[in-house]
């Protein structure tokens, strides 16, 4: 009788214990201050480029695809619900489609000119960097937190095209042309643009401090800049003509990832 | 002490082992060429690339001239390799392997392009016509003939230098034919005229 009380009596306090341990652990999410978190995934383009220049649409992947790695967000909480969150999501983008810019040029010269192209430089994977900040509210219960947020902030867009570059002499004719295309992405090669982002992270914890956690975020970047110079050198008339054409346009993408997140007290 | 003389001996064998490697290259030849006479060809332009047109008729926009230079040898002289010249890395010297160098002795002084017969409104028969003309179809012929080049082959045996002259301007009548007049630096001038080409 005495060891069945002993028994009762150490299980109650396992349990209380337990209880209060998973108390502590929901009171930690509540509490914690501060939020790490490391995600990646993919990016979904939902509303690209609006000009309808095939060139342009092949030549720039600027609206395509791809994928980012390490999304980081820090988020600090002021109160027990508010915080505020700072985003560096660093995106890949597909490369663009070279061979169908080079023969969409191509396709203009082709009945009047021998077109000679030199391969254009492979597209290196574009990197744009997001750097966003924001407002996030906390939401809890039980082991899942979530957090929705608007951020705002700017977009780097870096290395984004191909130069092209076309000789063409005239089928039947004396005639010989240079044609370049060339992007121009200012003296840095980089364009900085608006973002921003309503976002939501929805996360689980694992143990007192570290959770898995996925979320979306829609990035909306209202005015994208790019622009490029085509440059004609006629070797007939001996002049040498460019054009710069410019496009705005804005664009619209999905991002959705998974990783963990790391509380602080 | 000992490790540092060891060390000195030891550079002081590879520095004598490369000038003697050095010193045994071969003596070279730098031979001569000069402009020994002049070809002219019409050329067919009309494809992705000029051609030795193998007609009489050519389409207006398409005519050129192929200008051959024939280059003999007039000499030679005995060069001697620099020490250390080809060595990119202490201790290896390579001589050259064929022991030549070619060389030029002409300079083209000016070439210069007269229609032998009318070509349009403006240039009858006789007219200078050089700056109707671009090589390889881009750059033009100065006004003045004035074209300064000196002729260069790296052959030990001396082998003709080409020059596409294409003809930028449309001839007025349906024939042409023109007199080229190549003059080298030491004053002597060479002059062909090409055959009748008859435009379409």
């Amino acid at each position: 009788m005495k060891a069945y009380f002993l028994f009762l009596a150490a299980m109650l306090c396992c349990i209380s214990r337990i209880e209060a341990q998973k108390k502590e652990q929901l009171d930690y999410a509540e509490q914690s201050k501060f939020i790490l978190s490391l995600e990646a995934g993919g990016l979904i383009p939902v509303h690209g480029f609006s000009s309808q220049d095939p060139f342009l649409k092949n030549a720039t992947n600027i609206d395509k695809g791809g994928g980012f790695f390490p999304l980081t967000r820090v988020t600090y909480f002021f109160s027990k619900k508010w915080g505020a969150e700072f985003e560096f999501l660093p995106w890949i983008l597909k490369p663009s489609n070279t061979g169908q810019a080079q023969q969409y040029l191509i396709n203009q010269y082709i009945s009047k000119y021998y077109v000679n192209a030199s391969s254009p430089m492979t597209n290196p994977d574009a990197l744009v960097v997001s750097f966003m900040i924001g407002p996030t509210y906390k939401i809890t219960s039980g082991r899942f937190m979530i957090l929705p947020k608007l951020l705002f902030g700017i977009n780097s867009y870096d290395g984004m095209m191909s130069n092209y570059s076309l000789h063409l002499k005239e089928k039947n004719g004396n005639e010989i042309i240079d044609n370049q295309y060339n992007w121009n992405q200012d003296a840095s090669s980089t364009q900085v643009g608006w973002v921003l982002s309503p976002t939501c992270s929805f996360s689980y914890r694992l143990l007192r401090r570290i959770g898995i956690n996925v979320s979306a975020n829609y990035l909306y970047c209202p005015s994208v800049r790019i622009t490029y110079t085509t440059t004609e050198q006629n070797y007939k008339l001996q002049q040498q003509t460019s054009q710069t054409y410019v496009y705005k346009s804005s664009l619209q993408n999905v991002t959705v990832g998974a990783g963990i997140s790391f509380l602080i007290k | 002490m000992k490790l540092t003389r060891i060390f000195c001996w030891l550079l002081l064998l590879m520095i004598a082992g490369t000038i003697e490697a050095c010193c045994n290259c071969p003596e070279g030849l730098r031979y001569l060429f000069a402009i020994d006479k002049i070809k002219l060809q019409i050329l067919d332009n009309s494809g992705p690339n000029p051609v030795v047109a193998s007609a009489d008729t050519l389409c207006k926009k398409c005519y050129g001239v192929l200008l051959e230079l024939e280059t003999v040898k007039v000499g030679q002289h005995k060069t001697r390799q620099p020490l250390f010249m080809e060595s990119a890395y202490a201790g290896v010297c390579e001589c050259l392997s064929s022991g030549f160098i070619g060389d030029s002795k002409d300079t083209i002084q000016s070439i210069q392009v007269f229609t032998a017969l009318d070509f349009d409104s403006t240039h009858k028969a006789g007219a200078d016509v050089t700056s109707y003309f671009f090589v390889d179809g881009t750059k033009p012929l100065p006004a003045n003939g004035i074209f300064n080049q000196p002729i260069y082959t790296n052959t030990e045996e001396p082998k003709p230098i080409d020059y596409n002259f294409i003809l930028m301007h449309e001839s007025a009548y349906s024939q042409c034919q023109f007199r080229i007049v190549v003059t080298v630096a030491s004053g002597k001038q060479f002059e062909q005229t090409t055959a009748v080409t008859h435009l379409i």
